[in-house]
């Protein structure tokens, strides 16, 4: 795994946006490399001495939040990278039953540098929000996208959120052209009420969500509804494909999401997985109502040898660089780069039952 | 290298190093042939005593002027602006406590950083977090080295007449105000802190 957060030294008190660069910046934020050793790199910037202890990890270019109070940097830019995700906060208000990033009670408000590092994105770069839910904090939320926006319209924003807190009031708001460079990503498990408040444990929240889309839909928002692969809602496929295709057409992609055993979902795995490699005909038939309606349609984060020929070109080698991994004869398979693999922390018995392409 | 032989001779020409009769010949004869680079290593490990800096080659008379002063301890508070870029040409203020290699207080024989006794700045991270569970101030590696650089400064700041306080490799109050001063009348930015600027000007190499 590519480690996303590093111990550090610093003489600064305060928390700080550090790029790491090799060459002498400019930016107020640039330090520069003063020494290396195999285990710790020494870097120098407006803020004073940077110390980070790293296994030889290419860091240059990195933006970093330097946390020096608890001797820690978050490594929420990497500049090689196309997987970068702002945790924004830790607090939900939903409690889904596979949820991968079990929620805190606590927020630690960090918008302003957080704000701050996404200015020094490298050019073009897509940045995910993620939480927690983003949107308990939609006030700083839209003005930290904003202005980033205004300033660096080549940037783009996924935000990942439950839509349980758009309002009318945030229609206009949300019409500001800024906002072409931002897709919302909306979990949507179900066309059953009962169904998706039981996955995501808030009774109401199908509702409330229906609600959300239709003020999204007033302001023209990008959105890409996600449905996460579990036994409960994959026998719901069929018909959500077709409450999608009759009320949602105008979402932008619909993402059909394998499962992650991590955070909830680790010790539910039993109850929760749905095993895809034998049964692949609910997902199938989904999948071909929405091709038939024009529903533009993926597979997230499931191997290409556990998806029937006909259906792989929806399938995206969507895990994350840093969290992906593969089975001992992925290594003889042909179509290796182009498969999501395996999460890190998926089932070690699991990540075995693969077929070389 | 000219300034190097430069400051080497005129410290020891201010009593701070005692001379070595093997190296005599080229102490006293500045101007002639270079030493080797085995020398003059020699010699600034001497300087530095055990404190590992490089306060590598002064650029200019001024800081030996602030080296003989420092040790004859004339007194005389007054740092003077210097107009930049060039150094400037300070006094130093005779420090209450200047000596680079503090004695180990007789409570702790074992111990090495001298931050391990000194009071040490709120503005530093939390001393448990790399504290032995005793509580004994036992730094990991990565933390001395951090230390070692801010040292560093801290001795040159003081060479230059900007800071008397503790060399603890701690960037305290005192040190910030000393880098304040420091960059203001260096015409660097003025940030409080140890930037490229000041290691560079400072000829502060880090190891």
């Amino acid at each position: 795994m590519i480690p996303l957060n590093f111990e550090i030294q610093s003489d600064e008190p305060e928390p700080f946006v550090a790029r790491l660069t090799r060459e002498v910046g400019s930016g107020p934020a640039d330090f520069v490399c003063r020494s290396q050793s195999e285990s710790r790199s020494l870097w120098c910037g407006d803020h004073g001495l940077l110390e980070i202890v790293h296994n030889g990890e290419n860091i240059e270019g990195d933006i970093m939040l330097v946390d020096p109070e608890n001797g820690r940097a978050d490594r929420v830019i990497r500049a090689t990278s196309k997987h970068n995700t702002l945790l924004v906060t830790e607090q939900c208000d939903q409690l889904c039953v596979m949820c991968s990033q079990p929620p805190k009670k606590t927020h630690l408000d960090r918008f302003k540098l957080f704000e701050e590092a996404c200015l020094l994105a490298p050019a073009g770069m897509v940045i995910g929000i993620s939480g927690g839910e983003p949107t308990l904090h939609m006030d700083a939320l839209l003005g930290m996208i904003e202005s980033v926006l205004r300033e660096r319209s080549d940037l783009s924003f996924h935000i990942l959120s439950n839509a349980q807190h758009f309002e009318q009031h945030h229609i206009l708001r949300l019409c500001d052209p800024v906002y072409r460079n931002v897709v919302w990503g909306i979990p949507l498990y179900s066309s059953d009420p009962v169904v998706h408040d039981t996955v995501v444990a808030k009774p109401g929240a199908y509702e409330r969500l229906i609600s959300s889309f239709e003020h999204l839909l007033l302001a023209a928002a990008r959105i890409e509804l996600r449905t996460v692969l579990t036994a409960t809602t994959v026998p719901g496929l069929s018909p959500l494909s077709r409450f999608i295709a009759r009320n949602l057409p105008h979402i932008e992609q619909w993402s059909l999401m394998g499962l992650e055993n991590i955070g909830f979902a680790k010790n539910r795995w039993d109850d929760l997985y749905a095993d895809l490699n034998t049964d692949f005909s609910d997902l199938a038939a989904a999948i071909d109502w929405a091709q038939l309606h024009g529903i533009a349609t993926k597979i997230f984060n499931l191997p290409l040898c556990h998806i029937p020929q006909h259906y792989r070109s929806f399938a995206v080698a969507s895990i994350s660089d840093w969290k992906q991994r593969f089975g001992k004869s992925c290594v003889s398979c042909r179509a290796k780069r182009d498969c999501s693999g395996f999460f890190e922390w998926h089932p070690d018995k699991l990540v075995d039952e693969v077929t070389p392409l | 290298m000219k300034k190097s032989r430069f400051l080497i001779s005129t410290l020891v020409a201010a009593g701070i190093m005692p001379v070595q009769s093997t190296q005599a010949s080229y102490q006293l004869g500045f101007g002639t042939a270079g030493p080797d680079g085995d020398d003059e290593d020699a010699q600034v490990r001497k300087f530095a005593q055990d404190h590992r800096f490089i306060l590598a080659q002064h650029r200019s008379h001024a800081s030996h002027a602030s080296h003989s002063s420092h040790r004859s301890g004339t007194s005389g508070r007054s740092r003077a602006p210097a107009p930049a870029p060039s150094p400037p040409r300070p006094r130093v203020t005779p420090a209450p406590t200047p000596e680079p290699a503090p004695t180990p207080p007789s409570r702790n024989e074992r111990s090495n950083p001298p931050s391990s006794v000194l009071p040490s700045s709120p503005a530093t991270a939390p001393q448990s977090f790399f504290a032995t569970p005793t509580g004994s101030a036992v730094y990991t590696p990565s933390r001395s080295d951090i230390i070692e650089v801010v040292r560093k400064v801290q001795i040159g700041l003081m060479a230059y007449g900007y800071y008397d306080g503790a060399l603890d490799g701690l960037v305290g109050p005192k040190t910030r105000s000393a880098l304040t001063r420091f960059q203001t009348d260096f015409s660097f930015k003025v940030t409080g802190t140890i930037t490229p600027e000041v290691l560079d000007a400072l000829r502060v190499v880090a190891e």
